[in-house]
């Protein structure tokens, strides 16, 4: 049987989630689970809830009963949960492991519209991101991206049979969300998984035509990164 | 102040508040000594917790809290205005008196109401405590989180020149509220739903009156909402996508796929319309289901409701609420996709 979660507790427990919501939003920490919008409210939340429980520790003693901890259910015990986690498992951007078993942001196109893409920036290579690859090769053959050297930037991923992806998360709301991007790399040995890499590449034509698989790009240059503040898009 | 409550208090109260008075706050030494030599021990500990499955989990699921957490307050914020501040004239002139038409105003209501489905929780709870009809109640729960503009936007934003999809979801989800509202005055009314006491009685500063409302149900809530995104973040790490995938192709198979899918990895409503959308595989009907499901009823919402209604209430509610979800979106993408 699990006890009941006294009232010191929990002001103990309000405590440690606000202090960690703080402390995520102080840094870059916040940006490996939730949009870079998202700072604001947590640490408005944060702050919030640590006032709440220093309120409750300046509150006269005596005043307040402790009738209704027999009421607090016992799941309030896993908000210790989330704190715990965040400081001994520190758990890192979604990677490698999650790349291969998330939702795809390759949406198949409808072919009959028509989409008029404006040719890519000047520049050589051209920096482009990888969800604006995935759209340009969706469409015309990728007519947009011939004869272009593209320097794309991402972390290394692979599938079962061993192919490696030039990898990067969409994110709406949160982590749970994520969507991959990637493009099969051909032409370099593969660097470690996880490991942020700079390429500079050709798309092979006509793959991710129709936006039904990954486009295919082949690398002319390798280069090895430190991962940026945000690694989501 | 500290006077009266001790006098009003019964005995038994008394009694327990003259022993806090000798003895320490033990547990929450304990817990304090435990986490303090937890986190000591980081540097001992983390490399052997290091597993890639691991981190994907506790990245989703710390990802999963840390997003609800803000929204929570919210309306646990909201809910200790309603609690406290909200005259009982007022609300009785908002609220129509006969619940029956009280239903569809409340499904209204939700559309003015942008918040997360963590808010509304608490939100139909204080609600109930203020004397609304639960059916009323209940309506603005599964309207609130569904039919408001953030969501209505983003649903557009993720279906571009689609505007039939935006409209469906609304008509789908509001139905499904005002739905599930007159079901359940029909042929629930005798159902118990516990009614959690929010911390003391009358006696106190409104003031303080609101801040005991706040922290008694963010407590309540928060436990549940830990619980569901455990749960959440593990149907996301360990069932294989090719699973989930699979049962596409089924028309029948591919709307329950989505209910249970919106079940179990409840996303927040703002957010799963991005997800719907790039669910290609699915027919439009079936992205429907996923949409209108998600916000009306997941995992974290179940546990949270069971948390604060009473685990009666939970055992018909959860399951009312998902059928009526399915069917209203699959009429509704019947009749306009």
């Amino acid at each position: 049987m699990v006890a009941a979660v006294k009232r010191a507790t929990q002001t103990l427990l309000l405590a440690v989630t606000g202090a960690v919501l703080l402390r995520m939003a102080a840094g870059d920490s916040y940006l490996r689970y939730v949009n870079s919008w998202m700072r604001w409210p947590l640490i408005a939340c944060g702050a919030f809830l640590v006032a709440l429980a220093l309120l409750d520790v300046f509150r006269e003693q005596g005043s307040q009963d402790d009738e209704h901890d027999a009421h607090v259910p016992r799941a309030a015990w896993l908000l210790f949960a989330p704190s715990l986690v965040f400081f001994l498992i520190a758990p890192p951007a979604l990677g490698a492991h999650f790349a291969e078993r998330a939702q795809s942001a390759v949406v198949p196109v409808d072919t009959s519209t028509e989409v008029d893409l404006p040719p890519l920036p000047e520049g050589d290579p051209v920096p482009v991101v990888l969800d604006e690859v995935l759209l340009r090769a969706a469409y015309d053959d990728g007519a947009t991206l011939a004869d272009r050297r593209l320097e794309l930037t991402g972390f290394v991923s692979r599938d079962k049979a061993g192919t490696w992806f030039v990898t990067q998360f969409g994110m709406n709301c949160c982590a749970a969300d994520a969507t991959v991007m990637r493009v099969a790399a051909s032409g370099v040995d593969a660097p470690p998984d996880d490991q942020w890499v700079r390429v500079v590449a050709r798309h092979v034509s006509g793959t991710g035509d129709g936006g039904r698989e990954e486009p295919e790009v082949v690398v002319e240059q390798l280069e090895l990164i430190e991962a940026p503040k945000n690694q989501y898009r | 102040m500290s006077e009266s409550t001790r006098q009003d208090s019964p005995p038994s109260t008394s009694g327990s508040t003259a022993r806090r008075a000798v003895g320490l706050p033990v547990q929450a030494y304990v817990v304090f000594v435990a986490m303090a030599a937890l986190v000591m021990s980081q540097q001992w500990l983390v490399p052997r917790l290091d597993s890639p499955a691991l981190a994907t989990w506790s990245t989703i699921f710390v990802a999963i809290v840390v997003q609800s957490i803000p929204f929570l307050v919210g309306g646990v914020l909201l809910a200790g205005v309603i609690a406290t501040l909200l005259s009982e004239r007022a609300l009785r002139r908002l609220v129509p008196a006969s619940p029956t038409l009280g239903v569809p105003v409340a499904g209204l209501a939700g559309v003015a109401l942008p918040g997360c489905e963590c808010a509304s929780v608490p939100v139909a709870s204080s609600l109930m405590r203020r004397g609304v009809a639960p059916s009323v109640a209940l309506t603005f729960l599964l309207a609130a989180p569904a039919v408001n503009p953030v969501v209505l936007v983003s649903t557009a934003v993720a279906f571009p020149d689609r505007p039939e999809i935006v409209l469906a979801r609304f008509l789908a989800s509001l139905l499904t509220a005002v739905a599930v509202g007159w079901l359940w005055l029909r042929f629930a009314g005798r159902v118990p739903i516990l009614h959690r006491r929010s911390t003391h009685d009358h006696d106190e500063s409104t003031a303080q009156a609101f801040l005991g409302s706040v922290r008694h149900d963010f407590i309540h809530a928060a436990g549940f909402v830990v619980l569901g995104a455990m749960i959440a973040a593990a149907i996301n790490t360990f069932v294989p996508r090719s699973i989930i995938d699979g049962v596409a192709g089924n028309v029948v198979l591919a709307v329950a796929a989505m209910a249970l899918f919106a079940f179990v990895v409840a996303l927040c409503s703002e957010a799963d319309a991005f997800v719907a959308a790039s669910l290609s595989a699915f027919s439009d009907t079936a992205k429907l289901v996923f949409m209108v499901v998600g916000p009306a009823m997941d995992v974290k919402l179940a546990s949270m409701e069971s948390g604060q209604f009473g685990g009666a209430f939970a055992l018909r509610f959860v399951p009312l609420v998902i059928g009526v979800a399915v069917l209203s979106a699959v009429g509704m993408g019947w009749w306009l996709l």
